[in-house]
This record gives C-alpha cells, sequence and structure tokens, in this order.
C-alpha cells in the first residue's frame, strides 16, 4: 500500500540559505511527520554543515536554530509537532551581538 | 512623557547628585532635577546632559575642569531584572569627542543603594587619592600606596565589609588612551579610555559603602518580579546562560562573522580549540550580576602550566580580540591575556584590536620590535604587548595611543590595517556579514561600539521583534542578514533601544540582544516605579533623544558625516567564507570554493537612509525641526543646526 505523503514548504534564511543554496524547497514527507523529520531530512540530503547548524551534538534540535511554523514562532518539542499538507517552516539560524 | 521644567513631580526621593571636586576636596549635593530625569530617564541619558553642560575643554580630555560623571539608572539597585548597570560619561582621550563605558556587576547598585545617581567629579587630586562615597558623605582618602597596583590588589585592600570597589590599574595611570575602569575585580567599564581620565585626576578608585533607606513602590516590586520570571523563562536567553557569551563563537566562525587577523578572515579552522565547549573545559562556576536572572558570566580557572590563574570571563569580544583576531588559538594565552587586560586596566576590545594592528604592520614590514617577534599567534607578543602598553614601555608606548594615533605615527600603509572609527577599535563583528552592526559601529557617537545599536534581530533570527517594530513590507528583506536596504532602519531602532537599556541601568541582554522584554514591558517598571504613565513609545523617544544629545555634542566637535565610516577594508575588500572538513589524517581543510562572499554593496546608501530617518541633515546634522522636536535647543552651542 502506498504510503501517503503530505507537501511542505522550508524557507531558508540567512547562513542556511548559503549552505542549501536554495531560498525555499517544497519537501514531500509521510504523512504524520514532525517538524524533528523534516529536520532530519533535509539534513541527509544538504549534508553535516547543515546537519550542524539544525542539530546538537546530543542530537536534539540547535539551541541557534530558530523555527517558524505557518508564520508563527514555535517553541514546542519538534518531535510532537505535527505538519500537515501545505504547512510552512521558516528556518533562521540565531547569531546575535557579541 | 513630559519633561519640562514646570514639572516639579518628585519622582524618587533619594536621587542626590554629588559634585565632587579633587582639586579643592569639596562636595556639594544636590537633588537630582526632575526635568532632567524625565528627558533623559538617568544614566547614559543624565551623563550626556551632564558631561555637555559642565565640559570645559573639549581639546584636551585631561583638563582637569572637565568631568568625570559616574551615573546610574532608576532601574540600577532595584529588583528589576538585571537592573546593575552603572555608567561613566567623560570626555574621550581616544576619540577625541563623546566618550562613556557602562559597567554592571554590583558597583553600581551599591552606589544607587547609597543614595547617589551621579557623581560629577572634576579638578585634579595633588596626590593620588581614592572616593569613599557612604550615605553620610563622600570622603577623600590618601592612595598613594595602591598607585601602581594592579586592580587586583586595590581591590584586595579596599573590598571589605561589604564595600564595592572601582578603580583604575597601571593603564590608567600611564594615560593609556583605552584604558578602563574595573569593579567588582572582573567587571569592566572599559571603552573609550575612562580609566586614562580617572587616572588624570589622580583618582586611584572609588568605595562605595553602606545603604541609605529607600522604599520602593510595592507596585513596582511586583511588576520587577514579574518581568524577573519573564526574563528568566525566555528561551532566549538559554544559551547566554548555559555556556555564556561565548556560546556565539562556534555559530559566528560557521557564518564568517569571527574576525580573525585583524579582519583578514572572519574563520578560523580551529574554533574548536575556543569555542564555548573549550572553555567550559576551565570553568568552575557560573555567576550573575545583581539581580540577574541570565547569570552569564563565567568564573574559570587553569590549574597548571605556563599560565595558572583565576579569571571572571572570558566574554565573547574578549576571547575574539585577544584570540582569532591575533591568531592565538591558546584558550589558556587568551585567559591569561584577560587575565593581564583585567589587573593594569584595559579594554580588552581596543587592546586586542591594537594588537592585531601591530601585528598587521609587522607583517607588512611596517612595525619591528626587538624583544617581541609581533608573527601571527606569537602568545609572547600579545602577553608581552600587554605589559608593554599599559606601562607604556617601548613599542607599547607607541601602540598605548590606539590604533589611529599609532598608524599616523608609523605612516606608510598603516592607516589601512587601523580598524577604527572615530578612533576606537572595533567590536568583533564582520560589518561584510553582520551589517546592521558595521553601520552601528560606523554611525556610533562613542566610536566603533557593538552595544550602541546592537542590532540583532536579523543575525538572531527574531522575526517576533520584527513584526513588532516595522511595517510588515519591509520585515522580508529586513530579516535578510546580506540585504542593506533596511539595515538602518534596524540600526535606528536598536540604538534607541540600547540608549533606553543604558538610561534606565539594565542589560541588554535583558532588551536589545534577546527582546525577552520589549520597551513596553520597561515603560510598565518605569510607571510603577515612577508613579505616573510612561509608555513604550516614550521610552524610545527619549532614546532618541540621547542618541541625537550625544551627536549634537560630537557635531560641536566638528565631527560629521566623514567620521561615520568604517576602515576601507570593509568597502574595498571582499571577504569569503568556507566550510571546513577533517581530512583522512585529521586535519582541518578549507573547502575550495567559498560558500559566499561578504561584502558591503553599497554603504553611503545605507548611511544616506540613516540620516534620513534619524531626521538629520546629509552630513550627519541633526536639523533644527529634529533639535526642537526632541527638545535639545538649549544644547545646540557653538553651532547652526542646518534648516528643515
Amino acid at each position: 500500500m502506498p504510503v501517503a505523503l503530505v507537501r511542505i514548504h522550508i524557507k531558508y534564511h540567512n547562513m542556511l540559505r548559503r549552505l542549501t543554496g536554495v531560498d525555499m524547497q517544497a519537501l514531500d514527507l509521510p504523512a504524520g511527520c514532525t517538524v524533528q523529520t523534516a529536520l532530519e531530512a533535509i539534513s541527509r540530503q544538504y549534508g553535516h554543515h547543515l546537519h550542524e547548524m539544525l542539530f546538537s551534538p546530543n542530537g536534539t534540535v540547535a539551541t541557534h536554530l530558530v523555527i517558524f511554523h505557518n508564520g508563527q514562532l514555535t517553541r514546542d518539542d519538534p518531535d510532537g509537532l505535527l505538519l500537515s499538507e501545505g504547512d510552512e517552516l521558516m528556518l533562521f539560524p540565531s547569531i546575535s551581538g557579541g | 512623557m513630559a519633561g519640562g521644567p514646570e514639572d516639579t513631580l518628585e519622582i524618587m526621593s533619594n536621587q542626590t547628585v554629588a559634585w565632587v571636586d579633587l582639586t579643592t576636596q569639596d562636595v556639594e549635593l544636590s537633588p537630582l532635577e526632575t526635568a532632567l530625569q524625565g528627558q533623559f530617564l538617568g544614566a547614559r541619558g543624565v551623563g550626556a546632559s551632564l558631561l555637555s553642560r559642565h565640559i570645559a575643554n573639549a581639546s584636551d580630555p585631561y583638563a582637569p575642569g572637565n568631568p568625570l560623571v559616574f551615573s546610574v539608572g532608576p532601574f540600577t539597585g532595584t529588583p528589576w531584572p538585571t537592573g546593575a548597570r552603572y555608567h561613566v560619561t567623560f570626555h574621550s582621550p581616544l576619540t577625541g569627542a563623546y566618550g562613556y563605558a557602562n559597567s554592571s556587576g554590583v558597583f553600581g547598585p551599591a552606589l544607587q543603594q547609597a543614595g547617589y545617581s551621579a557623581l560629577i567629579i572634576v579638578g585634579r587630586s595633588e596626590k593620588p587619592i581614592y572616593l569613599e562615597v557612604t550615605p553620610d558623605g563622600i570622603f577623600f582618602r590618601p592612595a598613594e600606596h595602591l598607585w601602581g597596583r594592579g586592580t587586583r590588589e586595590v581591590h584586595d585592600a579596599l573590598e571589605a565589609n561589604g564595600s564595592r570597589v572601582a578603580c583604575i590599574g597601571p593603564a590608567g595611570e600611564s594615560r593609556v588612551r583605552f584604558a578602563a575602569i574595573i569593579n567588582d575585580r572582573g567587571r569592566a567599564a572599559a571603552r573609550c579610555g575612562g580609566g586614562a581620565v580617572m587616572g588624570s585626576k589622580n583618582l586611584k578608585a572609588i568605595v562605595v559603602r553602606g545603604k541609605a533607606q529607600r522604599d520602593l513602590p510595592a507596585a513596582f516590586i511586583a511588576e520587577a518580579r514579574h518581568a524577573f520570571a519573564k526574563v528568566r523563562d525566555h528561551p532566549n536567553v538559554r544559551g547566554l546562560r548555559d555556556l555564556g557569551t561565548v556560546v556565539l563563537v562556534g555559530p559566528k566562525n560557521r557564518s564568517g562573522d569571527l574576525p580573525a587577523r585583524n579582519h583578514q578572515s572572519g574563520q578560523v579552522p580551529w574554533v574548536d580549540r575556543v569555542d564555548a565547549l573549550a572553555i567550559a573545559r576551565y570553568t568552575y562556576r557560573t555567576r550573575g550580576c545583581y539581580s540577574c536572572p541570565i547569570r552569564c558570566s563565567r568564573l574559570t580557572r587553569v590549574e597548571r602550566g605556563p599560565y595558572p590563574g583565576e579569571l571572571e570571563g572570558p566574554e565573547y569580544e574578549t576571547l575574539d580580540a585577544l584570540g582569532p583576531l591575533c591568531w592565538v588559538d591558546d584558550p589558556e594565552v587568551i585567559l591569561e591575556a584577560n587575565r593581564l587586560c583585567n589587573d593594569l586596566g584595559m579594554d580588552t576590545i581596543s587592546t586586542g584590536a591594537t594588537i592585531a594592528f601591530a601585528m598587521e604592520c609587522h607583517e607588512h614590514g611596517l612595525l619591528a620590535d626587538a624583544e617581541l617577534t609581533l608573527q601571527w599567534g606569537d602568545p609572547g607578543s600579545v602577553l608581552g604587548l600587554i605589559e608593554r602598553i599599559a606601562r607604556r614601555q617601548g613599542l607599547g608606548d607607541l601602540l598605548a595611543e590606539g590604533t589611529k594615533r599609532a598608524a599616523q605615527q608609523i605612516g606608510g600603509d598603516a592607516h589601512r590595517y587601523a580598524m577604527q572609527v572615530k578612533g576606537m577599535e572595533l567590536p568583533r563583528q564582520e560589518p561584510r556579514i553582520a551589517k546592521g552592526f558595521g553601520l552601528g559601529h560606523a554611525t556610533s557617537n562613542r566610536g566603533a561600539d557593538h552595544l550602541y545599536a546592537l542590532p540583532t534581530i536579523d543575525l538572531a533570527g527574531n522575526l517576533d521583534a520584527a513584526r513588532h517594530f516595522f511595517p510588515p513590507q519591509i520585515v522580508p528583506e529586513l530579516m535578510e542578514a546580506d540585504n542593506e536596504a533596511y539595515k538602518p532602519d534596524l540600526v535606528v531602532l536598536s540604538e534607541h533601544y540600547c540608549a533606553v537599556s543604558d538610561a534606565l541601568g539594565v542589560c541588554k541582554f535583558s532588551t536589545a540582544e534577546t527582546y525577552a522584554l520589549y520597551p513596553e514591558d520597561l515603560a510598565i517598571g518605569l510607571s510603577a516605579l515612577w508613579g505616573r504613565e510612561v509608555n513604550g513609545q516614550d521610552l524610545l523617544t527619549a532614546g532618541e533623544r540621547i542618541v541625537n544629545l550625544e551627536r549634537l555634542y560630537n557635531v560641536r566637535l566638528g565631527l560629521s558625516r566623514i567620521d561615520d565610516h568604517l576602515p576601507e577594508r570593509f568597502t574595498t575588500e571582499a571577504l569569503s567564507i568556507h566550510t571546513f572538513e577533517r581530512d583522512a589524517s585529521g586535519e582541518v581543510v578549507r573547502s575550495a570554493s567559498p560558500i559566499h562572499i561578504g561584502r558591503l554593496n553599497d554603504f553611503e546608501a545605507m548611511l544616506d537612509r540613516y540620516y534620513l530617518l534619524r531626521g538629520w541633515d546629509a552630513n550627519g546634522i541633526p536639523t533644527s525641526q529634529t533639535v526642537r522636536r526632541l527638545g535639545l535647543q538649549s544644547y545646540v552651542r557653538g553651532f547652526d543646526a542646518p534648516g528643515d
């Protein structure tokens, strides 16, 4: 039986854009996927430099990654936040002053 | 917000200003003018007003009649979160123009709790002295036994029975133009050379003892508790709490915003030797300043080896200035250099940038030393130059003048390697990557400074803050770090918010760095404290007033657009940003192709828009309409503000 897919959109900002080389992309993921699933998928696609920006060495989502889900800042557990068809994630690397 | 002289509201009951004459050893006490608080809030704003009104000789930063103003804000020393900061305002020996330094710890709160909102220190003592500041009066004490001593020994000698100390080291005594004032052992009012001004007055230290009776309104205490929890629980402060400001090192290196080799690079291949995890190996405790829920400060210790010792630090700025900027990759050397700067009493940012300048001059055959190699990364050169600068020995005497003056004396192309604006060395951001910071470094009225604007919103991905302050149509471009179109908008807003933070006496890690608190939050607290309504826009307008007053001070001295420029490296050289890999042998190698080229595309256009938004003319001078709108007419002396 074919796996049902949902299509989401990911927008990359600043350093993340430089590492991926794209402003945004569509991503087809299995229904029931979470933000964590999406981050893992793009991490596999773009390799370890992007992985370092998305995840801490212990495998949790990096503290300096800022995620907006459908335009709203999310601080929820990325592994518990389900994605639906047409959802949009905006990813910012958070590096501030001094 | 009201602010005219007719406003006779008693804002605070114990706001005393002390006029302290070191020549005559007289002290005059007066209440802080209510109108001054209404217009300028406190600390930085009040300092700007007092310096502007009382500057005696702007051609000599060490003229005895010039004031050195210590001031605190209405939140300093209260339960308001991060209400720990004090401000020092003076005519800068480094820039020859408006100067200030700001610091945290517990000295500022002690000054406020002793009952003083400002000390205006003028004159010059015949012999070295220190001031003892108590609720019962201000006393002049001999300090000849402390002259020549490092700041650690001065603290050992004067810090007893709960008293708090701010002092200078040998660098201040020998008038190093970037000498700092060190308080609470490890905190620094570092920038612009306030330590040298203090040294010129033969003032070794200020000791604050005792508490005056002070009743804070219950409503304010309730609001402060609420704000404290808000800051404590805000996700944006987590990284600072967990790892301190050095948490920035790794991410900045990836993005090319870790200045190295005097800004010839924005990255180092050995970042894991100096990043937050590397520093964590030396960290044995964390510390918070007064009433701080963030607690970003690290106490570090090196147990053995050539550089054993303890330190409060390093902060990110110091780590980069004394590390990657000079190509130093040994964290124990960086910690030792930090300790030396603190003990000798020097600004770590200007010190590191000046040493990097010397190293690049040496690289180009412009500078040499008989004893020091001046080679990139040489620990002996870094540590040796710190000692020589502080005591003005050998090459140190030249470098103690700062990069701008040193370059003029060296001649040739040396000026190209002086990373300074208005005479003050750049802090540790890379203007071709952090473009808002680049503009902010250039426009800052105290010379290149990351804390004058602290335009973090784009770099931090703080879309919520962008939506809060800016029209929706500009937010997408504003949030792109590389897009220059709306960086001026970001810098203007951030400069106002930073001025508000400095004037109230709070740390920007609760405000413009993290936006854990917005101006509206601060206004709620101030309304409760003052017993009258103040809103967030009132505060931002006060911030704008302060920035304009500081600009007017410099305009009177002849500063203009030409002084709002970055060193030519940032507008003529591109910066390649790479990724780094470990090869099979474990060596770190740089990617063959850059992933990004950092460059400022049109700095002049950014400056034009910045002036336009500010209501300044094309030469960077506030128009008469702007001066009137902000109620600053009485500060326009010696020049005519341009027409509208």
